[in-house]
C-alpha cells in the first residue's frame, strides 16, 4: 500500500495494544494475519472491483481509536425490547451485556453465549472462527478478525429451539469509534434457527460499526437469517456475513436498511454440498445523503444446489443505492438454479442508484437468471389509487410499500414479516 | 347532476373533445357509444382528473360545483367513479388492503366513521357474493395476475363498496365472456338506484341488455352527434357509425 491514510495507521496501531487473550498462541496468530491482510489492502476505496461504487475515504473524522466498554440500562432501548419474545444478546460497542441478555432455550446439543466466553473457556472455536471466512480480499473482515474479541456465539445440534434468538447490537461512542463484533453461527443436524438481528445507535455522534459473521449449516438444518440496520445518523455500519451450506441445508437471509450515515452490508455465501439453498432478499430505504450498499456473492460449488436473489431499494433525497450481485456457478456444479433480481424506485430526483449484476457459469445444465431495474413511481398506478379517493399522500406510500414489500414475501414468519412492514411503514409516514 | 357544456380538451397538441355538451340527471343511466378515437375514454378521464389531458375551453358542473377544480381524490370522495377499460396492476398491495384503504378515505371525506377491520370484512362480503368474487381474490395483490373477467368484477366490486353519485363505466364489458358478462351485468342492475346516476361507456349492445339505459349518445370526432333512446343502440349495433363519419366530414 502506497498511502497509508491517517484513519489505516490508527487503525493499526489500535491492534497492537489489544490486551485480550494473549495466552491463546492461535488466536494471537489469527488476529495476527487479519492485521497483516488489512495492511496489505487498507481501508477499500473506488479503485478495488468491488468497492466501485463505495469509498471509506468518505469517512472523515473517523480516529480508529476503539469504541469504550460502556453499559447501558434497559429504558434507553425499551422499545427495542418487547416485540417478539426471544433468546436475546444484547452487545454495546461489540461488548457482551448480560444484564440485559436473556437466554430461554438451555440443553444439551446448544450453546448460546458471548464470544468472549467461548474463547475463555474452551478452543472449540479454534476450528471455526477465520476458517469459514477469510481475510483475503476482504479488508473489513481482516480487519475485524485483527481485533476479535467478542461476538455472538451460537452452537446447534440436535436440538428444536423453543424461541428465536435475537441479537441486538448496540452502538454508544461519543468521539466517533470503532467496534468490531465477531459472530459464529453453528447449525448441525435437522436444526432449524431463526435470528434476528437489530442493529442501532444511541448517539448521534459518528462511530463505525465493522462486523464479521461466520455461518456453517449442514446435516439438513436451515437458518432464517433476519437483519434490520437501523444506526443513528452518523453511524457507519459494514458487515461482512460468510455463510458455508452443506448437504440438503439452507440460508435464507432478510435484510433491511433503513439507518445510518453509510451501509455495507456484504453477504458471500458457498453452497458447497449437494441439495444445498440459499435465498438471499434485502429492502433498502434512504433519503438524505444516506449511503447503502449491498453486495452479495453466491458460489454453486457442487451439483444440485439453487439460490434466489430479490432486492428491492426506495431512495429520496439526495441518498444512493448500490447493489452488486454475483453468481458463479463453478465447474462440475451441474443442475444449479441461480435467480437474482434487483428493483429500484428513485423518489427523487436526486437519488442514484448503481446495479452491478454479475453471472459467471463455468458449469453445463444450469438455470440462471438476473434483471436490474431502476424506476419512478408509476403514474398510471398512483392515478388509479386517487380515483379511489386515496390521498396522493398515501398513495405514494402504498405503492412504495407494495414494491418493497415484494422482497419480503418469502419471510415465513409473520411476527418477523410484522417488524420488517412497520419499520419500512415507519419509514414513509417521515 | 351533471353538466357539461361545450368541452374542449387536448391531449399533448391533439385536440380531442372539441365542443362536447352532456347533462345527466339523478339516476339517469346515459350510454355512450361511438368509433375507436372518437374520445370516449378521454371524456372518462376528464371527468376522473386525470393528469395531461387539458381543458381548453368549456366546463364541467357536478352538484352545482366546478369538477375541473377537484383532485381525483375529492372527486372520488364527492361521488365520482371510474371503472377503468384497464385496471392498473398494483403488486405488493393486497387487494383487501386497497379496499379498506379507498373506502375508509371516502368515508372520511364525506363526514363517516371509518371502519375497522372486522366491520369492513362484514361489509365487504355483503358484495363480493353477488359478484362471485372469492376470499381469495381479496389476498392476492390488486388486479395482478387477475383474469380478464375478474378485473373487471373487482372493479364493480369497488364501485359497490365506493357507493358514488356517478359511476363512469369505460369499456366495462370488454374483455368478458358470456358468463362473465353476465356476472358483470347483474352486479352492475343491482347497484342502479334513484340516487345513482350511470355513464356507460360501450361498443356493443350487450353490456345494454342488462343495464338498459335511458338515454344513447353517440360520441363521434370529439362531439355528441346524435342523441335517442335505448332503440338508438340497437340501430348502431346494427348499421354501425358510418353515416356520422360522413355527417362529420
Amino acid at each position: 500500500m502506497v498511502n497509508v491514510s491517517e484513519t489505516t495507521k490508527n487503525l493499526i496501531d489500535q491492534q497492537s495494544s489489544m490486551q485480550f487473550s494473549k495466552s491463546k498462541p492461535w488466536l494471537e496468530l489469527l488476529r495476527e494475519d487479519g492485521i497483516n491482510a488489512f495492511i496489505n489492502d487498507g481501508l477499500p476505496d473506488t479503485d478495488i472491483e468491488k468497492w466501485k461504487y463505495t469509498s471509506l475515504n468518505q469517512l472523515g473524522g473517523i480516529s480508529g481509536e476503539r469504541s469504550p466498554k460502556v453499559a447501558i440500562n434497559q429504558n434507553q432501548i425499551s422499545w427495542l425490547l418487547n416485540e417478539v419474545e426471544t433468546n436475546k444478546l444484547v452487545f454495546v460497542n461489540g461488548y457482551f451485556q448480560e444484564s440485559l441478555s436473556k437466554i430461554i432455550d438451555v440443553g444439551e446439543g446448544i450453546q448460546i453465549s458471548s464470544l468472549r466466553d467461548e474463547l475463555l473457556n474452551s478452543d472449540f472455536i479454534q476450528d471455526y472462527l477465520g476458517k469459514i471466512g477469510s481475510s483475503a480480499d476482504n479488508p473489513l473482515f481482516a480487519l475485524n478478525t485483527a481485533f476479535i474479541e467478542d461476538g455472538c456465539f451460537i452452537s446447534i445440534e440436535n436440538y428444536k429451539l423453543v424461541k428465536p434468538i435475537e441479537v441486538i447490537y448496540i452502538s454508544n461512542s461519543s468521539d466517533a469509534t470503532c467496534h468490531y463484533p465477531r459472530n459464529i453461527i453453528l447449525a448441525r443436524n435437522n436444526v432449524e434457527i431463526n435470528i434476528i438481528e437489530r442493529h442501532v445507535g444511541l448517539c448521534d455522534e459518528a462511530y463505525i460499526s465493522n462486523g464479521a459473521t461466520e455461518i456453517l449449516v449442514e446435516g439438513g438444518s436451515g437458518i432464517n437469517h433476519y437483519r434490520l440496520f437501523e444506526d443513528t445518523v452518523n453511524g457507519t455500519n459494514l458487515s461482512s456475513v460468510k455463510a458455508i451450506v452443506k448437504d440438503h441445508s439452507y440460508y435464507n437471509s432478510f435484510v433491511l436498511s433503513s439507518g445510518g450515515r453509510l451501509i455495507r452490508c456484504e453477504i458471500d455465501v458457498s453452497c458447497a454440498g449437494e441439495g444445498a439453498k440459499t435465498s438471499l432478499n434485502g429492502v433498502y430505504i434512504a433519503r438524505d445523503k444516506q449511503h447503502m450498499d449491498h453486495t452479495t456473492s453466491i458460489q454453486h460449488l457442487v451439483p444440485n444446489t439453487a439460490s434466489v436473489e430479490n432486492y428491492r431499494g426506495a431512495l429520496d433525497g439526495n441518498s444512493r443505492g448500490v447493489f452488486q450481485g454475483s453468481i458463479v456457478v463453478e465447474e462440475g456444479a451441474d443442475g444449479a438454479d441461480g435467480r437474482m433480481s434487483n428493483k429500484n424506485i428513485l423518489l427523487s430526483p436526486k437519488a442514484e442508484v448503481n446495479a452491478k449484476p454479475q453471472l459467471e457459469i463455468y458449469a453445463d445444465d444450469v438455470q440462471c437468471a438476473h434483471g436490474c431495474t431502476v424506476g419512478e413511481l408509476d403514474d398510471e398506478a398512483l392515478f388509479y389509487l386517487r380515483s379511489r379517493g386515496i390521498c396522493e399522500q398515501d398513495a405514494r406510500a402504498m405503492l412504495v410499500e407494495g414494491f418493497l414489500n415484494e422482497a419480503l414475501s418469502g419471510i415465513p414468519e409473520q411476527a418477523f414479516l410484522d417488524v420488517f412492514q412497520n419499520k419500512i411503514k415507519g419509514w414513509m409516514v417521515v | 347532476m351533471l353538466e357539461i357544456n361545450n368541452l374542449h380538451v387536448n391531449v399533448g397538441e391533439t385536440q380531442i373533445l372539441k365542443g362536447l355538451n352532456l347533462e345527466i340527471n339523478a339516476g339517469e343511466v346515459h350510454a355512450i357509444m361511438g368509433p375507436n378515437g372518437a374520445g370516449k375514454s378521454t371524456l372518462s378521464y376528464v371527468l376522473s382528473g386525470r393528469a395531461g389531458y387539458e381543458v381548453t375551453e368549456g366546463s364541467i358542473t357536478y352538484q352545482g360545483k366546478n369538477l375541473l377544480e377537484m383532485e381525483p381524490e375529492k372527486r372520488a370522495g364527492e361521488g365520482i367513479f371510474l371503472a377503468f377499460q384497464y385496471p392498473v396492476e398494483i403488486p405488493g398491495v393486497s387487494t383487501m388492503n386497497f379496499l379498506k384503504a379507498a373506502v375508509n378515505s371516502v368515508r372520511k371525506y364525506r363526514g363517516e366513521r371509518e371502519f375497522d377491520a372486522m366491520e369492513f370484512l362484514k361489509f365487504v362480503r355483503e358484495q363480493t357474493k353477488i359478484l362471485n368474487i372469492s376470499d381469495d381474490m381479496l389476498k392476492r395483490a390488486v388486479n395482478v395476475g387477475f383474469s380478464g373477467g375478474e378485473k373487471k368484477r373487482a372493479e364493480v366490486l369497488q364501485m359497490a363498496v365506493l357507493d358514488p353519485i356517478l359511476a363512469v363505466l369505460d369499456e366495462t364489458d370488454s374483455g368478458l365472456d358470456v358468463d362473465a358478462l353476465r356476472i358483470v351485468g347483474e352486479g352492475l342492475t343491482a347497484l342502479r338506484s334513484n340516487e345513482r346516476s350511470m355513464l356507460v361507456i360501450t361498443h356493443y349492445q350487450r353490456l345494454l341488455d342488462y343495464i338498459v339505459p335511458d338515454v344513447v349518445h353517440v360520441l363521434s370526432s370529439g362531439k355528441i352527434v346524435d342523441t335517442g333512446d335505448k332503440k338508438l343502440a340497437l340501430e348502431l349495433e346494427k348499421n354501425g357509425y358510418e353515416i356520422y363519419s360522413e355527417a362529420a366530414a
